[in-house]
């Protein structure tokens, strides 16, 4: 039984004397099978937000990345085509002027290393280097290095 | 002249020749001012050198880097970056790249050029692979 489970019964058994600091977040159910009782689960309400702000921004970092990506796949298709001699020098000039990123210099650095953690748990290679990940964040690759450096 | 081998390093010119065991254009342009740029990363064994210095010399990406004909930079991996497109007449094989088991490749980048080094042969400033740093910083 956990803390939660045990302050729950808390809760329920002696509902006058309850701690004096507590901050949680409930659930209260009922099935067809239990219709005479209610079910409480509960839990410390920070953590629970905590959690829910995590996948919140691994959904954020995701949805950047997959559109850095998709922006250099379509790049790397125009470059592949200039370099089969589709265009000449001054359309891919234009081209590619289209596709130019401004990498992200005011970035946080603890929010930078939180990022690169959420790749590398996602993509497990040591082979992508900060070039690499400075393709996928789009971030400054001295940057990164810069804030790798500061964990050694 | 004069070469580096440990971060912080970088040279700039109007042409720098870059070689090593793998190198390869990479990612985007990237936009700096008003200007873009295309980059480049060396993984294994680079070396990077101004064939052609900028008249007048001047700095345009970085204060630090150096400047003069024929400086160096050398180390495990680098990256840099050249304001015109790289193609396969700015690639080659073999000369100065080469090794006992590799050919080499070199690639020679023009226009308004930056190389800098990411990790060197000596020093510790940056030799952590990330995952492995993050590894660490877990413990």
């Amino acid at each position: 039984m956990s803390d939660i489970d045990n302050y729950c019964n808390v809760c329920q058994y002696n509902s006058g004397s309850t701690p004096s600091n507590y901050d949680i977040i409930a659930r209260v159910w009922q099935t067809s099978d239990s219709s005479d009782y209610l079910n409480i689960t509960a839990t410390d309400t920070k953590s629970f937000f905590e959690k829910i702000f995590e996948i919140s921004n691994e959904n954020k970092l995701l949805r950047a990345t997959l559109k850095n990506l998709w922006n250099v796949s379509k790049y790397n298709h125009e470059y592949i085509s200039f370099l089969l001699g589709q265009y000449t020098d001054k359309e891919f000039a234009i081209l590619a002027q289209k596709f130019a990123t401004k990498p992200d210099l005011d970035i946080d650095k603890n929010k930078l290393i939180e990022n690169i953690s959420i790749i590398f748990s996602i993509i497990d290679d040591e082979s992508l280097t900060s070039h690499d990940l400075s393709t996928i964040l789009n971030i400054d690759c001295s940057l990164i290095e810069s804030t790798m450096s500061s964990l050694s | 002249m004069s070469e580096i081998q440990e971060v912080p390093g970088a040279i700039e010119g109007e042409e720098i020749v870059l070689t090593g065991l793998k190198i390869a254009p990479k990612g985007a342009p990237i936009q700096i001012k008003s200007n873009i740029v295309f980059p480049v990363t060396i993984t294994r064994r680079g070396t990077g050198e101004i064939s052609k210095a900028y008249s007048p010399p001047k700095h345009k990406f970085k204060k630090t880097s150096m400047l003069n004909l024929a400086d160096k930079i050398s180390g495990r991996h680098l990256w840099g970056f050249s304001s015109s497109p790289i193609t396969r007449k700015n690639v080659g094989k073999g000369q100065k790249g080469r090794s006992g088991r590799h050919t080499g490749q070199f690639l020679v980048i023009t226009e308004n050029c930056f190389a800098e080094l990411v990790h060197g042969w000596k020093g510790d400033a940056l030799p952590s692979h990330p995952k492995k740093t993050l590894e660490t910083e877990d413990e």
